[in-house]
């Protein structure tokens, strides 16, 4: 028996050996070419600032919808945000979810809305519209109030609702910076394939923000915002670009995304009893657009900013990334079929197996190696010099890839103006592999768990509201 | 007993792998660092200097100050930083004020400085230079960008030269260069569309051509019409419907359509009302939308009957908006559906486009 479990934990150690040399030579393509393609960004974005295009009418009308539950505190001050935006022909839907709380009166009051008679069509499934309400003041602003069906169902509705060809989606507590859309739709402009275009969300906590508008990017003054900020530049500068760049991008932020409305309706509209319903519809969509030999382009654009709030506390933030991480597996689970599969060209064969193996598998595999390689030292199947080697590895590995993306940031945007902020950022890069880390994997782990028992939660969410940083 | 049970040879690997990864930690941290100093530093010297410039570009447009002053402090390797300082200028001065500057920059010998930044950068640096000297309209430049635009590989280099010929209003070899442009599918269409909105109406001969032009395809030509009618080019309408009647391009149709409604010539009514039979409802929904804006009262009895029975609603939708821009005779060919219609949907887009208007 024992020889037995000796050979599981021999084996183990060769796959854990495996699984960091492939995962992270994937992270180091991926640095390289984010590299490339932000330089190219930034260069293109030189030659193109003062284009006329920027300002005519060949940008297609948007419709940008913000889906809205008990956001009482917040919703007038980020209504206001959405209407600054700088876009040639836009209209905002704000989808009050059911709320029970005041909502949708606050909406009324604020704006001035009166009942309106606008014909809309089902074009996608939702629950009940128990009323569409247009506002004197603001004739692009409609809301839609509906039988509360979660954040997917109010998606569906705003969409059945909008009359524009191309759809945004927003939280509606985030912040668009007021030329985001203008830089989001670009992608549509030049390539008439493009069905989805992702941008940058970053993190707001303890900014200046005066009426709508960011006026001071500032850290927060608290732990867990600073190790958010180094993991969302990670994820967003080298991750989400890199994985561009290789054209398997697999995930669109809910939080900040604009699609072709027709390739929303042809894919049936966000899948309403999920948690992850932003990366089930992009894998969804590659996936029809594949089987039915479409071309297509979902592709992501690393500078449009939208700001948001993030939890401050562990755990609020625990209970974030557990969803998120059902919201992977029920998206992977979903679309299992396309899992190695060559009919999906690189979205079968590298996209899904990077997130399935990596970033699906990743907790697992992480905490195990917490465990087994203890027991490996106990029974000497590695070495002690060895083990700790490769641990230091690992950790300075991770620094660098987090160290990178600063990096880039520096190379690139440059968002954060004063050294001490680099100076922190840096600091922070590093102390997240030590606890922050092991803990995000922790409430990964969790999260597989907790989807096999069948959990569709969300978890109660607590934000300040942007009004508050003021 | 096992590979990793030894601290020999992979140990040491391991060593190095730390040592170059802490090496890289290091320089990263120096990189940035250094970066961004010398980049604030950069940015209080471009600043130093642009104030300078500013001065004296204002001294010299009010005429006070020789140009010799300004000309002493230029030198070749200022040269994009004084273009990013100068770049506003000539976007947004307009006139007489405009002219001087350019014989300014003339004088202090900035569009020599330019064709030579032509020959020696990179190819951002290039494409940088051609974009100066578009915008000063450098004539003497011409060759050059002619050059550039015809044999540099870089699709960035391309098609700033192209730009910058068509500000210096270079008649040399313009119907194919445009044609090359529109051809090379490597530039993106919003330069493409910016380029050719430069040349304003100016241009609409040379497109209207191309729309029969068999080299072009329907990309290309999608794009063409889409300038014309963004252009408002009347004298495009005959070539456009010539072109929507021949094509089997569903995306080119519907750009036709849309170029009807934004041409408004009710010479295109009858090709507007056969569409409203199309299979396609993108192109039925269309063609109601247009009819709709220029008017045209001999379709108000097809586009009743497309409210009455049309399988799709948005159809059903832009006939009603259509007939509501009719006027008096729209109006009652609605309130006469709206009495026969037992369809809800219907009704309430008929109460909705009576009560409440249309939508864009």
């Amino acid at each position: 028996m024992s020889g037995f479990i000796l050979k599981i934990i021999f084996f183990f150690n060769y796959y854990v050996l495996f699984y960091f040399i492939i995962l992270n030579g994937i992270y180091f393509l991926m640095t390289i070419l984010s590299f490339f393609t932000i330089r190219r960004y930034m260069n293109e974005y030189r030659m193109i600032k003062h284009r006329r295009v920027f300002h005519s009418s060949f940008y297609h009308p948007i419709t940008v919808i913000a889906p809205a539950y008990n956001e009482e505190s917040a919703i007038v001050e980020s209504v206001k945000s959405m209407l600054q935006l700088n876009y040639p022909e836009f209209e905002i839907i704000v989808v009050n979810d059911g709320s029970s709380d005041r909502t949708l009166e606050i909406l009324k009051e604020g704006y001035k809305l009166r009942k309106s008679l606008l014909p809309y069509q089902k074009l996608i499934p939702c629950k009940d519209i128990k009323g569409i309400y247009a506002s004197k003041d603001y004739p692009n602003l409609v809301v839609v109030d509906k039988i509360n069906g979660g954040k997917a169902d109010a998606l569906n509705a705003g969409i059945n609702v909008a009359k524009y060809p191309l759809v945004s989606s927003i939280d509606s507590d985030s912040l668009l910076e007021p030329d985001a859309m203008l830089k989001l739709v670009r992608p549509f402009l030049d390539n008439k394939k493009t069905i989805a275009v992702g941008g940058i969300v970053r993190i707001a906590n303890n900014c200046k923000i005066v009426a709508g508008k960011m006026v001071e990017v500032k850290l927060s003054t608290k732990w867990l915002p600073k190790f958010q900020i180094v993991e969302y530049l990670r994820a967003f500068l080298f991750g989400r670009v890199g994985l561009d760049a290789l054209n398997s991008l697999l995930i669109i932020s809910g939080a900040f995304g604009l699609f072709k409305k027709a390739a929303i309706v042809e894919n049936g509209g966000y899948l309403i009893d999920s948690v992850g319903e932003d990366m089930e519809l992009i894998i969804r969509m590659h996936r029809h657009m594949r089987e039915k030999n479409k071309p297509y382009r979902v592709t992501f654009v690393p500078e449009p900013v939208c700001w948001t709030e993030v939890p401050e506390t562990l755990k609020v933030l625990g209970r974030q990334r557990n969803r998120w991480h059902r919201g992977l597996i029920d998206s992977l689970w979903i679309h299992k079929k396309m899992l190695l599969n060559p009919r999906y060209g690189i979205v079968g064969l590298f996209a899904m197996p990077f997130f399935f193996f990596f970033e699906m598998l990743g907790p697992i595999v992480e905490l195990l190696g917490y465990i087994v390689v203890p027991l490996s030292l106990y029974f000497h199947v590695i070495n002690v010099q060895f083990a700790v080697l490769f641990f230091f590895v690992a950790f300075v590995f991770g620094i660098v890839l987090s160290l990178s993306s600063l990096v880039l940031e520096e190379l690139s945007f440059r968002r954060y103006p004063k050294y001490s902020q680099v100076l922190q950022l840096f600091v922070f890069a590093v102390l997240e592999n030590f606890g922050y880390r092991q803990l995000h994997a922790w409430w990964r782990f969790k999260g597989i768990i907790d989807f096999f028992k069948g959990s569709k939660q969300w978890g109660k969410m607590e934000k300040k509201g942007f009004e508050t940083n003021v | 007993m096992n590979y990793l049970n030894s601290f020999s040879a992979e140990g040491q690997i391991l060593i190095y792998t730390i040592l170059i990864l802490l090496i890289t930690v290091i320089l990263l941290f120096v990189y940035t660092f250094n970066l961004r100093i010398y980049i604030n530093i950069k940015k209080k010297f471009i600043q130093i200097k642009q104030n300078r410039w500013e001065k004296s570009i204002f001294e010299y447009i009010s005429q006070d100050s020789s140009r010799a002053r300004f000309s002493l402090k230029l030198r070749y390797r200022y040269f994009k930083i004084f273009g990013e300082f100068v770049e506003n200028y000539l976007i947004n001065l307009k006139g007489e004020d405009f002219e001087r500057i350019i014989q300014l920059l003339r004088d202090i010998g900035y569009g020599k400085m330019l064709i030579k930044a032509l020959n020696k950068t990179n190819k951002w640096g290039k494409a940088y230079a051609a974009h100066l000297l578009g915008l000063m309209k450098y004539k003497q430049a011409e060759s050059k960008l002619l050059k550039l635009f015809y044999h540099d590989k870089s699709t960035v280099v391309h098609f700033n030269s192209f730009e910058a010929l068509n500000r210096i209003g270079s008649k040399e070899e313009l119907p194919q260069r445009i044609k090359a442009v529109i051809k090379n599918k490597h530039i993106r269409n919003t330069i493409v569309i910016d380029i050719l909105l430069g040349y304003g109406a100016g241009i609409n001969p040379v497109l209207i051509e191309m729309l029969e032009d068999p080299e072009i395809d329907s990309q290309g030509k999608r794009l063409i019409v889409d300038i014309l009618s963004f252009l408002k080019a009347i004298e495009s309408s005959k070539a456009i419907l010539r072109l929507a009647r021949k094509t089997d391009d569903v995306e080119l149709k519907i750009g036709c359509i849309k170029a009807f409604s934004s041409l408004e010539d009710p010479g295109n009514a009858s090709y507007l009302i056969e569409s409203l039979n199309s299979e396609n409802w993108v192109i039925r929904s269309l063609s109601a939308k247009s009819l709709g804006r220029i008017g045209v009262k001999a379709a108000i009895p097809v586009l009743k009957d497309k409210l009455y029975f049309d399988k799709n609603y948005l159809v059903r939708l832009y006939s009603a908006f259509a007939l509501k821009q009719m006027q008096e005779k729209g109006l009652h060919a609605l309130k006469e559906v709206l009495v026969n219609q037992r369809d809800p949907q219907v009704c309430q887009i008929i109460i909705y486009v009576i009560q409440e208007g249309i939508l864009t």
